[in-house]
């Protein structure tokens, strides 16, 4: 029924959240996953602006989690993806292979040649 | 607000920022997430890479973003928040302030119109760079040295006793412990006393025995200075009696080397001198211990034991081995305790006969005054010399924006005739300056931070306290503050002269308005400014140059090119025991060192020159010097024989020291000629006896067989105190610095010396292996930075004046273009008009160097206690400059002169 269009950045926002789970999805950790396998470092803001958006599509969920044990911890912002955000990212990746058929070849024999 | 958590580290200033910026929505988990992330990259980049990013959210864009799509999902009714119902986004309500919009729009247009005018923008932020970079970069270690107070508990009210001993024979920061007791006892204005004194011990276990620095410290000394153990805990009472058992401190970097930063050090052995000591805590690694330069014996220091004062074994109260600080009762003043030091030193001199002999008078001198007073005056210097070069950035930003004012006054007349209100055309200017200064502050912060980085880099041993400079708020409020100062002054004249501007008349005069010849004066007082300005500069680094040369071409009274120098200190042990028993190893040493190929002679001495104070030694010789015993004092140093030739001394008469000279054998001494000329002027010293030792000693004289030329121990720019030199025969201690000359380069000296020693017996520890050239270049550290600095502000001055000079006249030719047309196809000859431009030039820069000329005389004046073998008002160096600068004047306006003078007379004509 997702005919939601995501945009790079909320791609890898989006992506970053699987791929860190339900307990570790929080601002630091998926800005340090996102450099770690993109290189690209997001400010904080530009993270939270993302996630924001996402979050008003229905793609993620946030919450508060218990905060820290420390003197004046904070509650962290935990972020899970939402069953929408799993099939807006397999969309997007659909629509990118289809874009892309027949262009693998092509384009490893451009390097070879 | 949110509450700050203290002690993670986070720039203060932008964590604040940031909570002020960020949307309530996402700050508190923000705020967590960049605290994170700064723990992990300063663990592994470091402090400055951490705060770098972390002040780059500061600056993120999506941070405006952020902002106004929080407040667009706040909007509907329906969204109450963050988490609770997904809310459409809206687009963002246009809802400001009045005139927001005026705002908004002259920004874009300033934005803009910088933009079009790159040479323009480049040239002005690139010189307020300039200034505010130098600015910044000078008052960060200002700051950091001179105004931070020291990293101690209260340490605005902690005072070091100084004692005055004789008439100007002795003023050390030195005390004897018996004393303390007495301080203890009797002062009214201090709450609390410590005392501490050091030495070097060897420390032993590992591989090699190696020489480290050892503090005795009283037991609460660091608590004292508000500093706790970063592991286990300090000494306590029962630890600092005599024959407790013994234990020790480690300082961190030592904690690290020697014991890989065990954990679990506590409990665990340390051998000091053959003796096993317990370790009972480990320092922090931030902790320094701050001295004045004339501390001696106490040091900051690797291990560090208790001091146990033991009244049965402690010398006369006149030989002063001790460092005691004392901390001021709340709301006393220095006065008051300087009152409360005097009452007790004349207590001292009742009760003591030793104290009223030696006339001992105590001083308390503000622990932050003392360790920092041989770079305040540099420091201040530079500070003051950086703030003119500000001026002269301002003076030259100004007259970018006043060149680009005028050949704007049509725009702005256009703008001012179409109905836009004074404040709104005021308003633009202001916010295009405010543009540039930003761009300005940011690149002036950039060369600050890599300046700073390269004097940090750059090991400085000499400037105390450099470890602790940092840019934190109060510094970057400083730049912001000085910025701001600087575009509001720069766009003052701009600012004036554009709110002045009558429309009609511009408008009607076309390119040569109105206002031409007010601009004109503007133009030429910043002009004059600037030019004199930079020859102040120019003069005060022309007169540290001089002195510098001065200092390097001082003859220290030895010879430090192609000498090697080192220490060697023997184990503490019975083989090393008796006295004849370390003659005979330094000698057989001192043997193998002169067969070492390449060797042209080695001997040693008791203490280096350069490395700091030593021993002092009174002396008497006559009546009156003898009946008030140390009243005169000289440096004493030990040596071996051969060690004025091997140092490069000139033996002026008698003889040097000769292996007869032995135990049991005459007293005999070497005197240089200062003490020569004081005891016996006129005379000759050879043959002479000096009263060494108190009267009533058996032997208390010594008599003199050479007289050498003074050398200069302690500091290259003077003399100090007279000089007795012994063999070290006759009193052999168990260290000594050799001096190894040789006919060619000292680094490859130092394997075979390794060798040479560890044949003998590889329990010696050798240390500070380093060429005599390397003292002399510490030692002139000081001066050669401080000449850096100031010639690279004296250059940038003259820099920014020759691109102001050549700015102004190549503007005053572009709008005489036409009038010189006109000449030049009258039949003017191009080369006399030349003559007249440049002559209209130069009759600016004659009054510009004169009123240079007067304030660099006054400045010249404060210069005077940093200059060495040069006045003040040194002509060579007024000339130079005074030509130096007369130089790049008519360098400058001779470019424009000579387009002038290429100016086509139909092109100028036409150009109506």
């Amino acid at each position: 029924m997702t005919d939601t269009q995501l945009g790079s950045l909320e791609q890898l926002a989006l992506l970053a959240v699987w791929q860190l789970g339900d307990e570790d999805a929080y601002g630091a950790r998926i800005r340090r996953e996102i450099a770690a396998r993109t290189g690209r470092r997001l400010s904080i803001s530009a993270l939270y602006v993302t996630l924001m958006r996402l979050e008003d599509k229905g793609l993620v969920r946030s919450f508060l989690a218990e905060p820290e044990p420390v003197q004046g911890g904070k509650a962290k912002r935990l972020f899970r993806i939402e069953p929408a955000g799993i099939e807006a990212l397999r969309a997007a990746r659909a629509q990118l292979d289809r874009m892309w058929e027949g262009l693998d070849r092509g384009a490893d024999k451009a390097l070879v040649r | 607000m949110s509450g700050a958590r203290r002690g993670s580290g986070e720039p203060r200033l932008a964590r604040w920022l940031l909570g002020r910026l960020l949307a309530p929505e996402v700050r508190d988990a923000a705020l967590a997430d960049l605290g994170e992330d700064y723990g992990i990259d300063r663990r592994r980049h470091g402090r400055l890479v951490a705060g770098l990013r972390y002040w780059r959210e500061v600056a993120s864009p999506s941070l405006w973003r952020l902002r106004r799509e929080a407040r667009a999902r706040r909007r509907p009714a329906s969204s109450g928040g963050w988490g609770t119902s997904p809310g459409r986004r809206q687009p963002a309500a246009e809802r400001r302030p009045a005139g927001w919009g005026a705002l908004v729009t002259e920004l874009h247009h300033a934005a803009r119109s910088l933009r079009l005018a790159p040479g323009f923008t480049a040239a002005a932020a690139a010189t307020l760079a300039l200034g505010i970079g130098a600015t910044t970069f000078v008052f960060t270690v200002f700051y950091g040295v001179l105004v931070q107070p020291l990293p101690y508990a209260d340490a605005d009210r902690i005072a070091m006793v100084w004692a005055d001993l004789g008439d100007g024979a002795q003023s050390l920061p030195a005390v004897h412990a018996l004393d303390y007791l007495d301080y203890r006892e009797w002062s009214t204005a201090f709450e609390e006393f410590t005392i501490a004194t050091g030495r070097e011990v060897i420390l032993g276990g590992g591989e090699e025995p190696e020489l480290v620095d050892q503090g005795a410290v009283a037991a609460g000394f660091f608590a004292f200075l508000g500093v706790a153990p970063a592991t286990g805990r300090e000494f306590t009472p029962e630890e600092d009696v005599p024959g407790a058992p013994p234990v020790a401190m480690l300082s961190h970097g030592m904690w690290r080397s020697r014991f890989g930063a065990d954990p679990g050090i506590v409990g665990r052995a340390v051998e000091l001198e053959g003796l096993v000591h317990e370790i009972v805590g480990v320092l922090p690694r931030d902790f320094r211990l701050l001295l004045p330069p004339e501390a001696f014996l106490l040091r900051d220091s690797d291990v560090w034991v208790p001091v146990r004062i033991d009244p049965e074994r402690l010398p006369p109260r006149n030989y002063t081995g001790f460092t005691v600080l004392g901390r001021l009762a709340p709301g006393l003043s220095f006065a008051r305790a300087q009152e409360d030091m005097q009452a007790i030193a004349a207590r001292l001199r009742d009760t003591y006969p030793v104290h009223a002999e030696a006339n001992t008078r105590l001083r308390a001198v503000p622990l932050h005054h003392d360790v920092v007073k041989t770079v305040a005056p540099a420091l201040r210097l530079l500070l003051g010399a950086v703030g003119l070069v500000l001026l002269v950035a301002c003076a030259n930003v100004a007259h970018l924006l006043l060149v680009r004012g005028t050949s704007r006054d049509r725009e702005l007349a256009v703008r001012a005739a179409l109905g836009a209100g004074r404040g709104r055309i005021a308003l633009g200017i202001l916010l295009e300056s405010l543009l540039l200064g930003a761009v300005g502050a940011a690149g002036g912060v950039g060369l600050a931070l890599s300046g700073l980085q390269l004097v940090g880099g750059a090991g400085l041993s000499t400037v105390p306290r450099l470890q602790a400079v940092d840019v934190d708020a109060r510094v970057l409020a400083f730049v912001l503050a000085v910025s701001l100062a600087t575009i509001l002054l720069s766009s003052l004249a701009p600012l004036l002269r554009g709110m002045r501007t009558d429309p009609a008349a511009v408008l009607r005069a076309g390119d040569r308005g109105a206002t031409d010849a007010r601009a004109r004066r503007l133009r030429e007082g910043l002009l004059v400014t600037e030019v004199s300005l930079s020859l102040m500069l120019l003069v005060g680094a022309g007169l540290l140059l001089r002195s510098f040369l001065a200092l390097q071409a001082a003859d220290p009274g030895f010879d430090p090119d192609a000498t090697l120098t080192f220490r060697a200190r023997l184990p503490r042990d019975s083989a090393y025991g008796p006295p004849e028993a370390r003659v005979a190893f330094f000698e057989a040493f001192r043997e193998q060192l002169q067969a070492l190929p390449g060797v042209v002679a080695a001997s040693a001495v008791t203490q280096l020159p350069l490395t700091g104070s030593g021993p002092l030694q009174p002396f008497a010789y006559d009546a009156e010097t003898a009946r008030r015993w140390e009243s005169v004092t000289a440096d004493s140093r030990r040596v071996l024989d051969g060690f004025f030739e091997a140092v490069g001394a000139v033996l002026v008469a008698g003889r040097d020291f000769a292996p007869d000279d032995r135990e049991g054998a005459p007293r005999v001494i070497v005197v240089d000629e200062r003490l020569a000329q004081i005891a016996w002027p006129g005379e000759d010293a050879v043959g002479k006896r000096l009263q060494v030792d108190p009267e009533g000693d058996p032997d208390s004289f010594a008599e003199v067989v050479g007289v050498v030329r003074h050398l200069r121990l302690h500091d290259l720019s003077r003399e100090t105190l007279p000089q007795i030199y012994t063999p070290y025969r006759q009193y052999p201690s168990p260290w000594l610095s050799f001096v190894v000359r040789t006919g060619g380069d000292p680094a490859a000296l130092v394997h075979p010396v390794r060798e040479a020693l560890a044949d003998l017996d590889d329990r010696v520890a050798l240390d500070d292996v380093r060429p005599f050239r390397s003292l002399v270049a510490t030692s002139l550290e000081r001066a050669r930075v401080s000449l850096w600095l100031m010639a690279g502000f004296g250059l940038t001055a003259v820099l920014l004046v020759s691109v102001g000079i050549y700015g102004v006249f190549s503007w005053t030719i572009a709008r005489r273009t036409r009038e010189l047309g006109v000449r030049l196809a009258l039949g003017a000859a191009p080369g006399g008009l030349r003559r007249a431009v440049l002559w209209q030039g130069l009759s600016l820069i004659v009054p510009s160097l004169l009123l240079g000329s007067a304030l660099a005389v006054l400045l010249a004046r404060s210069l005077r206690g940093l200059l060495y073998g040069v006045a003040p008002l040194d002509p060579l160096t007024f000339l130079s400059v005074i030509a130096l600068l007369a130089l790049v004047a008519v360098a400058s306006c001779w470019a424009p002169a000579r387009r002038a003078t290429r100016v086509d007379p139909v092109e100028a004509l036409r150009d109506e």
